[in-house]
């Protein structure tokens, strides 16, 4: 026992370190510059009050994330009721369709929706005009091609939660307004909808802050279409380079995001209903009748355009020679892209090598480290270990760009900024909370009980760890350490902030290929991307059992 | 308020493979207080549930009043809110969100009744209740009973012809559960409407019914009142499920109109007993542990064990008694109290033939 405690010790302290020079440390200069950057102190404030273009950016922010936010709830509540609680057919193959855009990184739903719906070139619009039509059909680099690629992303966070909620909800309480006399209709307007807003609201604002965070898509599709917003902002203001702006758009934004949890908070905080029973529940399910077959080929053609189709047509599009081949000859069609992309290219190739030992070092490292943490917030009780706790989760919640600009303000004058080191280094600072979370999840299902047996039958703690704790948590260490790994494989947020000019990471890569008109390649590179994630979260589910555990 | 009774003709409901309820036939009269009884997964509530148009039955019809509700042969299904049943549900359902008065006025909001009636009506239902004074509470500042009680205003408010209620009080503690039997017992006799209750509860199910089904693996055993299935089961499902049986086999059994005799232990005991209701089949002999006596010495009509067990309960002792190989519990007050290893004397004054299936 005594040898437990002091080991206890080292950790714990060891631990605080850590988490004091990776996270507290950045985000204490993040503020800090904000007040006394370079220009003298307030500068970076009186320079966004006073620049009118600050307000048009954080305008721009809100009105995306609002709009996306209304059409997210617009789609993802009915979806989610149609899922649990109709008799619609298919609804595993509904569930699996709708998450599935949510895994790929939001640049190459972005790319795969460009090469579906960019003007002239597009699919669409290219059957648009062999079918006698002049002009675009759709114009995907628009306000209306923005909000469509981010609602379709982020509509997932509002259909999981409230699907988890109406799958919880007690059934008898639907039954009982049956009983009263009420319509189905008036059931789900009086009980249903109310009991389900708290979960609606929480999704929402997990849309909206998604919304507000987002890089990928802004950068891809906002900057052609001349709408910008903060992350956008930051980038460039970075490439400028503006440190002191930078700083101050990132407070901006997290403000932003922080007023809208508030907002949340407020109203929905003390409305959470449990209507949880101790006994299992069998969500009642309304049969569709003979409205069955119009529904289900509503859901399935919606899921199709949004899901299938830019998925496999980004596929298609990785073969294509050039964007003006036809379509109709076979000669069209080549593997050089993925050639080029793999193994020609020094950029990308370079970038692959770079990504692929970031992703994983970092999950390894977190990994460890998280299970670390885990293990002393969950299993001892040592001063501020809830500091710990919620100091790992931090970086998380907030927007990739703001932790980026945190990290350059923090590290650009030590010896690892530059190297290839600073990218592993960021993805643990933003992914820890996943190793954390993950690991504080399997801990907690293991009773304390169990050790103590192993402690009772002679067995040390060192041995205990080894023959009772990792064997019990094994799986969640396999699942925390593939949630990390996959996007940090494919990252583009945090990386594009701080990746050191010779190591561009496959994110980086990706987004330079497009901003260069190497389209075909972009492509290629999109494709091998989405099948690895897939891939990897195929095996996720395989571990956790359920789909879409991640972020959620 | 209007009356009605329930009439169940062969109903059926299949879940997949599963026949959860098996051509079930009962007959429920105007305001009569009936309980459908039986063990966990007999399908007690499924049976409730077709009955509220909750569930669509497999085949079978159930008519309220004279009215045909449910009949798939005849394709007919009337939804469960335009069937104006009162249910009250095993964890009581109680909207959270909504306040005690707001729950209980929604049936009647839903009538769209004028708001000064909608008012005085949930008055009176909460005052049934006893839950005056709550009217603007929400649900997670009741307690369990209360809230309980909020789901029964909230069926009686709308004066249903019929009121369902599936095991109101399992989720309440003894104390609690003895006090709302008498209470919902005495609410029925004040409004006269039809019941169904449900539970597996047998004392609950003796202290309320007006008569009781007995049910298991989707049929029913036996319909009667409690004082009927209690002397009279009708096989040996129903004695053993409905308070302690002891089941002996008998020599020989003589059976007339009104009484029976049985013989047992090789000819030393002769019991009168009641006559079988069915007489077909095998027949085995019931006899209730507090139908049997102990006696410290031999007398005519009785036989000898030896006590294997004695277990002081307070006001009862409750003995297993060796007799010849066969294992008999034994119930008498605590008097005397004999010890392991004692040989006694049983003298059985009463018991019954049933069907052994
Ligand atoms: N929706 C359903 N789907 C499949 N099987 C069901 C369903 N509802 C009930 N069953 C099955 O039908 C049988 C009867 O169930 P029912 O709920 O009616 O039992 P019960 O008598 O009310 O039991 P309890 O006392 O435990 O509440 C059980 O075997 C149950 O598993
Ligand atoms: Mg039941």
């Amino acid at each position: 026992m005594e040898r437990r405690m002091t080991f206890t010790q080292i950790m714990w302290l060891f631990s605080l370190v850590v988490l004091l020079v990776t996270i507290a440390y950045p985000l204490f200069m993040l503020i800090y510059k904000s007040l006394f950057g370079e220009k003298g102190f307030g500068y970076a404030y009186k320079v966004i009050v006073s620049d009118p273009n600050t307000w048009v950016y954080a305008f721009n922010t809100v009105k995306l994330a609002v709009i996306v936010t209304f059409f997210a709830i617009l789609i993802g509540v009915p979806l989610a009721f149609f899922v649990v609680r109709t008799d619609l057919p298919g609804r595993k193959i509904v569930r699996f369709l709708a998450v599935l855009p949510f895994i790929l990184p939001p640049y190459v739903s972005a790319i795969a929706w460009i090469q579906l719906a960019a003007p002239y070139v597009g699919y669409i619009n290219r059957i648009w005009k062999a079918l006698g039509h002049s002009g675009n059909l759709i114009n995907i680099y628009s306000f209306a091609g923005l909000v469509l690629v981010m609602t379709l992303k982020f509509y997932v966070y509002v259909f999981l939660t409230v699907a988890a909620a109406l799958e919880q909800m007690d059934p008898s309480l639907e039954e009982a307004a049956r009983m009263s006399g009420a319509h189905p209709f008036k059931v789900a307007r009086d009980v249903t909808i109310p009991l389900v807003m708290p979960s609606i609201a929480s999704g929402a604002l997990l849309a909206f802050v998604a919304t507000c965070a987002n890089f990928g898509i802004p950068a891809l599709i906002g900057d052609r279409a001349h709408y910008y917003v903060l992350t956008t902002r930051i980038y460039s203001t970075l490439s400028i380079p503006d440190l002191d702006k930078a700083t101050a758009y990132s407070i901006l934004l997290v403000i932003l995001t922080g007023v809208a949890l508030l907002i949340q908070k407020k109203s929905f905080g003390e409305k959470r209903y449990t209507t949880l029973t101790g006994k299992t529940v069998r969500p009642s399910v309304i049969a569709l009748g003979k409205h069955k077959g119009l529904i289900a080929l509503f859901v399935f053609i919606f899921l199709a355009l949004t899901s299938v189709i830019p998925l496999f047509s980004l596929f298609f599009s990785a073969f294509l020679k050039n964007l003006y081949s036809p379509l109709t000859s076979l000669s069209s069609f080549t593997i050089d892209n993925f050639k080029f992309v793999l193994i020609q290219d020094e950029t990308t190739t370079t970038a692959l090598r770079t990504s692929i030992f970031s992703a994983l070092l970092a999950s390894t490292i977190v990994t460890l480290f998280g299970a670390l943490l885990a293990y002393m917030i969950v299993k001892t009780n040592v001063k501020g270990r809830l500091f710990m706790d919620w100091l790992s989760s931090v970086p998380y919640a907030l927007p990739g760009t703001v932790v980026g600009v945190a990290i350059i303000l923090a590290f650009i004058k030590t010896p690892i900024f530059n190297t290839l080191w600073i990218i592993p280094f960021a993805y643990f600072v933003r992914y820890l909370s996943y190793g954390v979370r993950t690991t504080v999840g399997s801990l907690l299902q293991i009773d304390k009980t169990l050790e103590e047996a192993s402690l009772m039958c002679g067995a040390n703690w060192l041995t205990t760890m080894k023959n009772i704790v990792l064997p019990l948590i094994k799986p969640g260490l396999i699942a925390a350490w593939i949630l990390v790994f996959m996007p940090t494989l494919s990252e583009l947020t945090v990386s594009i902030i701080i990746y050191p000019p010779n190591h561009p990471t496959i994110g980086v890569a990706t987004y330079n290929l497009m901003e260069e008109g190497q389209y075909t390649a972009a492509y290629a590179l999109s494709a091998v991307v989405a099948v690895v994630v897939i891939l990897a979260q195929l095996v996720v589910n395989r571990i956790t059992g359920k789909m879409g555990a991640r972020g959620l | 308020m209007k009356l009605a009774g329930i009439r169940i003709i062969n109903l059926v409901k299949k879940f997949g493979e599963v026949t959860a309820v098996d051509h079930i036939n009962l007959d429920i009269k105007d305001g009569e207080f009936m309980t459908l009884l039986g063990p966990s997964g007999c399908g007690k509530t499924t049976t409730l549930r077709m009955i509220a148009g909750l569930e669509v039955p497999t085949d079978g019809e159930i008519y309220i009043g004279d009215k045909i509700v449910s009949s798939p042969s005849k394709g007919i299904f009337i939804p469960p809110e335009q069937r104006n049943i009162g249910m009250v549900f095993q964890n009581y359902a109680v909207w959270p969100h909504m306040t005690v008065f707001d729950n209980v006025a929604y049936p009647l909001k839903i009538r769209k009744l004028p708001k000064d009636e909608i008012e005085k009506k949930v008055m009176k239902a909460l005052e049934m209740v006893r839950l005056k004074g709550f009217e603007n509470r929400y649900p997670h500042q009741l307690s369990g009973g209360q809230q309980q009680r909020v789901a029964l205003a909230r069926a009686l408010v709308m004066e249903p012809e019929v009121m369902l209620l599936d095991e109101p009080l399992s989720n309440l503690d003894a104390k609690l559960r003895e006090e709302m039997r008498f209470e919902i017992k005495e609410l029925q006799k004040e409004i006269g409407v039809t019941i169904v209750y449900v539970t597996h509860d047998q004392a609950e199910a003796m202290a309320m019914s007006d008569r009781i089904a007995v049910m298991d693996k989707g049929k029913i055993h036996q319909i009667g009142s409690p004082w009927e299935i209690y002397k009279r089961p009708a096989d040996a499902f129903v004695a053993g499920f409905i308070g302690l049986a002891n089941f002996l086999k008998f020599d020989d059994a003589r059976i007339e109109e009104n009484y029976a005799e049985v013989t047992l232990f090789g000819g030393k005991v002769k019991v009168r007993c009641a006559p079988p209701l069915k007489k077909k089949g095998e027949l085995v002999f019931v006899v209730r542990p507090s139908e049997i006596d102990i006696l410290e010495s031999p007398a005519e009509n009785t036989v000898a064990g030896t006590v294997k067990r004695a277990t002081f309960l307070g006001d009862i002792v409750d003995y297993l008694v060796d007799v010849e190989g066969e294992e008999i519990r034994v119930q008498t007050k605590a008097t005397t109290l004999y010890k392991e290893g004692t040989v006694v004397y049983l003298k059985i004054n009463h018991g019954v033939l049933v069907r052994l299936t």
